[in-house]
């Protein structure tokens, strides 16, 4: 069946309603179901649902496309920061910005979480998490891990629950950078190739399998922090950080300033002084994936 | 630039929580809900402060501390820190008394 033209236009500017059941929130778009359909690939035990063009749920935000890119609207729900100023362009952007956003609206929600900037993957019942250092691999190394039996918690926030300050996986897709190097190896690339998910010329995301990344709200402790540091030349080194260092990153990455800072600073230091504290240098992600297994390895088997 | 008194004295700010993680203090400010790293020699100063003093008592003790190091250079790097703890009110000023 062939559409008229007026029919393909009415067709895009139709309103898509999506519930994300995990949160209670509701998203409208019009004229960008591709940004739904986006939304929902990157989504991991979100409880994803498009409800009925009937419904009358009222949505925390309507997105709808326009000739200049996209519009928001919400009257009490935050507005993606840089809408304003760099209005997305396209879906995988537009996609990108809610993404960021959901943060934001999480802490809304739960005030008590601690969030910090990294990347988490678990091995076992423990967490290894990634504090951010800029440019140093974190979402290709959580990857690679995920690769190698790894359950991806997150590639870039890491909300700590406030009962046993156990890491909470956020159930979001892991963005890589493009193009992706071909120094990362042929099976990561293949591994990546597989799983491609939204992607403009500059981002991607990975499409993880069930096996590979944590549903949304799955909790693990966090048994170790690593501290990434990338170097030219040279096989991948693991070298003890002292807990005051390790303490000052993590402060550093923590952006949840709801929490007060005695309770804040309390929490960060019960999770440092439980957690094994390390810097990894490495020049090789399959070393530095392989070092940081074989650690975590030992130090489970040492625990028991 | 106005020449710093040092006979100024100082007190820890009330409702300030100190805790010590490898020989270095975190505070964190309720007040004011900030959270700050103090390095070994803003650590110590913090510890002086226990119960109030002046830049120049702190300098004295330092220098007692490290007897090498010239007291010019303790004598401006306790000033910076003591300049650093005032600016985030993690210390006051105390007010001097008027003699009767």
């Amino acid at each position: 069946m062939r559409m008229t033209g007026a029919a393909l236009r009415r067709a895009d500017n139709r309103r898509v309603l999506i519930s994300l059941d995990a949160l209670g929130w509701t998203l409208a778009f019009t004229g960008c179901q591709d940004v739904a359909d986006g939304l929902e690939t990157i989504l991991n035990g979100w409880k994803f649902r498009r409800l009925p063009p009937s419904s009358n749920a009222r949505p925390c935000a309507h997105v709808t496309k326009i000739s200049a890119g996209y519009r928001w609207r919400s009257a009490h729900f935050s507005k993606p920061s840089l809408w304003d100023k760099h209005p997305p362009t396209s879906a995988m952007s537009a996609i990108n910005d809610i993404h960021d956003v959901f943060f934001d609206w999480f802490l809304k929600k739960r005030r008590n979480y601690l969030c910090l900037h990294g990347a988490a993957v678990r091995f076992g019942d423990g967490l290894i998490c990634f504090p951010s250092t800029h440019h140093a691999g974190k979402s290709t190394l959580g990857v690679k891990l995920a690769s190698m039996g790894g359950m991806l918690y997150c590639d870039d926030v890491l909300p700590i629950e406030p009962r046993h300050n156990h890491g909470m996986a956020m159930g979001i897709a892991p963005l890589l950078r493009k193009p992706l190097s071909p120094g990362l190896g042929s099976p990561f690339i293949r591994f990546v190739s597989k799983r491609l998910g939204p992607s403009d010329r500059r981002w991607l995301y990975v499409k993880l399998k069930q096996t590979e990344i944590a549903p949304f709200a799955e909790l693990a402790p966090i048994k170790m922090l690593v501290l990434l540091q990338r170097k030219k030349r040279g096989g991948a080194k693991l070298r003890p950080v002292p807990k005051n260092e390790m303490l000052k990153e993590i402060l550093l990455q923590n952006f949840a300033h709801q929490v007060p800072p005695v309770a804040t600073l309390d929490r960060l230091m019960r999770i440092t002084k439980r957690a094994d504290c390390y810097r990894l240098h490495y020049s090789r992600l399959t070393d530095a994936a392989r070092t940081i297994k074989a650690a975590f390895r030992k130090r489970s088997f040492g625990a028991r | 630039m106005p020449k710093r008194n040092t006979n100024q004295r100082f007190r820890r700010s009330g409702g300030i929580q100190a805790r010590t993680v490898g020989g270095e203090i975190f505070l964190a400010a309720p007040k004011v809900k900030t959270i700050h790293h103090l390095d070994r020699m803003a650590s110590a100063t913090w510890r002086a402060l226990a119960k109030p003093k002046s830049a120049e008592e702190i300098i004295e003790l330092f220098q007692a501390a490290f007897p090498g190091t010239p007291r010019r250079k303790i004598a401006k790097d306790v000033g910076n820190i003591l300049a650093f703890l005032a600016e985030r009110k993690l210390i006051v000023r105390m007010k001097r008394r008027r003699p009767n």
